[in-house]
């Protein structure tokens, strides 16, 4: 996993061998927290990962050292050790939006600390004499956690009606499995891009989409950018490609509602471009938490939500999505998909994290006193479900 | 809403801060914008989750210290907002069975205060942990008396914004709290970097300079000049951002009271959520403002000190009295534009464009007007 793909992060072993993973088999020498760069509140951490990597994935020193080449999800982490109490406490106490430390299993363990392997100078220099892998790439792993965004966005999104939980189904089996050589942005426009989900004007709505998700694919969190500066942008991508009284229109209402010139009206399915109404939503409420507020702000076109979720998940990435958006067997398959698809990207094999086989969507409708109630699953996990309420006709 | 931060939003300075020991006493200084203010707060949480002990966060205005108390209740601590003077008060009359002495309508003797408290030294360490924001701002006198209660005092402070002549100084504060651990926060988190280019063009050279943005911070979309025909205009402008933005905390900064109750009132039942408005003491009728729901706030550019909106609109310019050249005008300016975080909105209506607008960086700014 490259490190320079990572938003923030702290100096460790890794930034001596990039793109390379360094595992052991019984701990840490104390001298080796010393070769990070040091900051006051540092604290020494070890995790323990449940692996079974592919033979040529492997660089060692000695028996107990090997780096590894390619990309494990977090569902592998089974535990994070620390050095004393004080640092699994302070550790503990420091809880964030997109990770949560009680989550994972924590464990004082000094004498994993304090073990027989070898020196620094040893590590160092076998370190700096790995080869450097090319792929996955600090791209790769954006892209990548962009397609694992919008997964995850719209597997978050409430469900409003059984139509649009079928709709949903199918553009999720699109994402989970698009090759690891399509690009992101293909995969996203071609799982949006099917006819059930854009309006009756298919053809400019399609290519409205690509437009769409390939702007936002280059832009960072349109709260980065700002969302006028992200439909200018829209706006110019789409005229270099083509010339539509239609698509101007449908931007023309978005730029009014942005500008405070209108207010936005309760959207419906049967009126405007869909992805125009998507990119409406999604840039008027960026962040992950607000965009899904729509959902019960705006019934009136639930597939346009859903679209302006997974827009959402694919401008900002997994990794700022919240924990409390993100369910743990959910989140588990999405980074086991995540990883698969980066690891099929490098010349070098790592093993398998999909248990052999993708994760299955699948839609179940069953009658209750509800009415029907049609539910949507992932890997065997519910997503989402919703009832129609029975026809007071009795029909 | 006040919400915990993700990972990747804490820069480098600010993980500092949040990781500083909960088990210590800190001085943390930093200019306005630095996150201060946020920073104590996600210490009491922290503090409450994992000690299980109370946690006092006290703040020195009654505004800003109802802003804080919603954020605090956000954030689902029990940990309690107070106003210093009304805590101060309490724990005194609690304490010694009897008012502090006063010193005038509104002011403590401390002189007076300190002689009995030390005379009869409170239970020591009653208070675990206390969180001071605005510490400028409380005189020293009062951390002596901290000292002798808490057991952890973390001190929020920037002494280039003392508001009140009870105000101490970095070093005074250090010195009588014993604490010897300092940290700096040096950049500005609020605003994006077309917003703070606009408010730093105010910058008079008086006081703390403004500070430089954060390194990841967000370009965002350049503020707005926009000029409408009446006020009736900016009202219908306002509503329409208002009722398409329903979960905004919209800030609407007026420099004069009587233009607060002017908008206030071509405003009233036309927006989602109500419109509330701010009066400092002596203006009128005063009702607590309720940052725990989005809509409309209407504020002095005085009274929006130390608050921040998402978007700002700042009306009605031609009305203000103020000399353009002048450093009162320009500081109000920089205080008002620097409240927004992410959307500024500058209007003026009537007819001919009025002398402020030359004050204004309009190649930093998106000119709408026809």
């Amino acid at each position: 996993m490259p490190v320079s793909g990572l938003t923030k992060y702290s100096g460790d072993l890794q930034s001596l061998a990039p793109g390379r993973l360094i595992l052991t088999s019984s701990g840490a020498r104390p001298e080796w927290f010393d070769m990070r760069s040091r900051a006051e509140s540092d604290t020494p951490v070890l995790l323990e990962i449940d692996l079974n990597p592919g033979a040529d994935a492997l660089d060692s020193v000695g028996s107990k050292v090997v780096g590894l080449i390619g990309v494990i999800p977090i569902s592998r982490v089974v535990a994070i050790h620390f050095e004393s109490e004080i640092g699994a406490n302070e550790f503990l106490a420091r809880k964030y939006e997109n990770f949560d430390p009680a989550e994972t299993r924590t464990s004082v363990s000094p004498q994993l600390f304090d073990n027989d392997l070898p020196s620094v100078d040893g590590l160092s220099g076998w370190l700096n004499s790995l080869s450097r892998p090319d792929r996955p790439s600090v791209e790769d792993v954006r892209a990548s956690d962009g397609l694992a965004g919008a997964l995850l966005m719209l597997l978050a999104c409430p469900a409003r009606s059984a139509d649009e939980l079928s709709v949903r189904a199918q553009i999720l089996a699109l994402l989970l499995s698009g090759p690891a050589e399509m690009s992101v942005d293909e995969i996203v426009s071609d799982a949006l891009s099917i006819p059930e989900w854009l309006s009756d004007d298919e053809r400019q709505d399609a290519v409205l989409l690509q437009a769409v998700v390939k702007t936002l694919s280059r832009m960072g969190p349109t709260s980065e950018v700002g969302a006028r500066r992200v439909l200018a942008e829209m706006e110019r991508a789409v005229h270099e490609r083509i010339a539509s009284d239609v698509i101007d229109r449908n931007l023309a209402r978005v730029r009014s509602i942005l500008n405070a010139e209108t207010e936005i009206r309760p959207l419906t399915a049967a009126a405007g471009l869909r992805s125009a109404k998507a990119l409406l939503l999604f840039l008027l409420r960026p962040s992950p938490i607000e965009v899904l507020s729509w959902a019960s702000d705006m019934t009136g076109d639930p597939l346009a939500v859903s679209g302006a979720s997974a827009l959402c998940g694919l401008t900002c990435g997994a990794h700022p999505i919240p924990v409390t958006l993100r369910r743990k067997e959910l989140a588990t398959v999405v980074a086991n998909v995540q990883a698969a698809r980066l690891n099929r990207l490098s010349p070098h094999t790592v093993g398998d994290f999909t248990s052999g086989s993708p994760a299955q969507v699948g839609l179940e409708s069953s009658r209750g006193r509800d009415g029907l109630v049609t539910s949507l699953y992932l890997g065997g996990a519910q997503v989402a479900s919703v009832a129609d309420p029975p026809d007071p006709n009795g029909t | 809403m006040l919400r915990l931060p993700t990972y990747e939003e804490l820069s480098k300075e600010q993980q500092h801060i949040f990781d500083l020991d909960l088990d210590g006493s800190h001085l943390v200084t930093g200019p306005p914008g630095s996150g201060k203010t946020v920073m104590a707060i996600y210490r009491a949480e922290m503090l409450h989750r994992t000690r299980n002990e109370p946690t006092l966060l006290l703040m020195y205005g009654r505004l800003l210290s109802r802003y804080s108390a919603v954020a605090v209740d956000d954030l689902r601590i029990e940990s309690i907002v107070r106003n210093y003077h009304n805590w101060f008060r309490e724990w005194f009359r609690e304490t010694y069975s009897r008012p502090p002495p006063k010193e005038g309508l509104y002011g403590f003797d401390w002189h007076e205060c300190i002689r009995m408290i030390l005379q009869v030294p409170p239970p020591p360490k009653l208070q675990p942990h206390v969180i001071v924001d605005e510490g400028q701002d409380m005189p020293k006198e009062f951390y002596a008396v901290l000292r002798m209660i808490s057991r952890t005092l973390t001190v929020f402070a920037d002494e280039n914004q003392q508001l009140t002549d009870e105000r101490s100084t970095i070093v005074e504060i250090a010195a009588v709290t014993g604490i010897s651990s300092m940290a700096h926060l040096d950049r500005n988190f609020r605003n994006t970097r077309a917003i703070a280019a606009v408010a730093a063009a105010f910058f008079t050279g008086a006081g703390a300079a403004p500070v430089e943005l954060r390194n990841d911070a967000v370009d965002g979309d350049k503020p707005v000049l926009a000029a409408d025909p009446a006020l009736h205009a900016t009202v219908t402008r306002l509503v329409n951002f208002e009722r398409t933005n329903s979960r905004q905390q919209i800030g609407v900064l007026v420099p004069y009271v009587d233009q607060l109750k002017k908008i206030y009132n071509r405003l009233e039942g036309k927006t989602k959520s109500p419109v509330q408005v701010y009066l400092s003491e002596g203006m009128g009728p005063r009702h607590p403002v309720d940052f725990t729901s989005p809509g409309i706030k209407l504020i002095s550019y005085k009274s929006a000190k130390g608050l921040e909106f998402d978007t700002v609109f700042l009306p009605e310019l031609q009305a203000n009295r103020a000399d353009p050249e002048g450093v009162g005008f320009r500081m109000n300016m920089y205080v008002a534009v620097s409240r927004a975080r992410s959307q500024l909105y500058l209007i003026y209506s009537g007819e001919g464009e009025p002398p402020v607008i030359k004050t204004l960086p309009l190649d930093l700014i998106d000119d709408w007007r026809d």
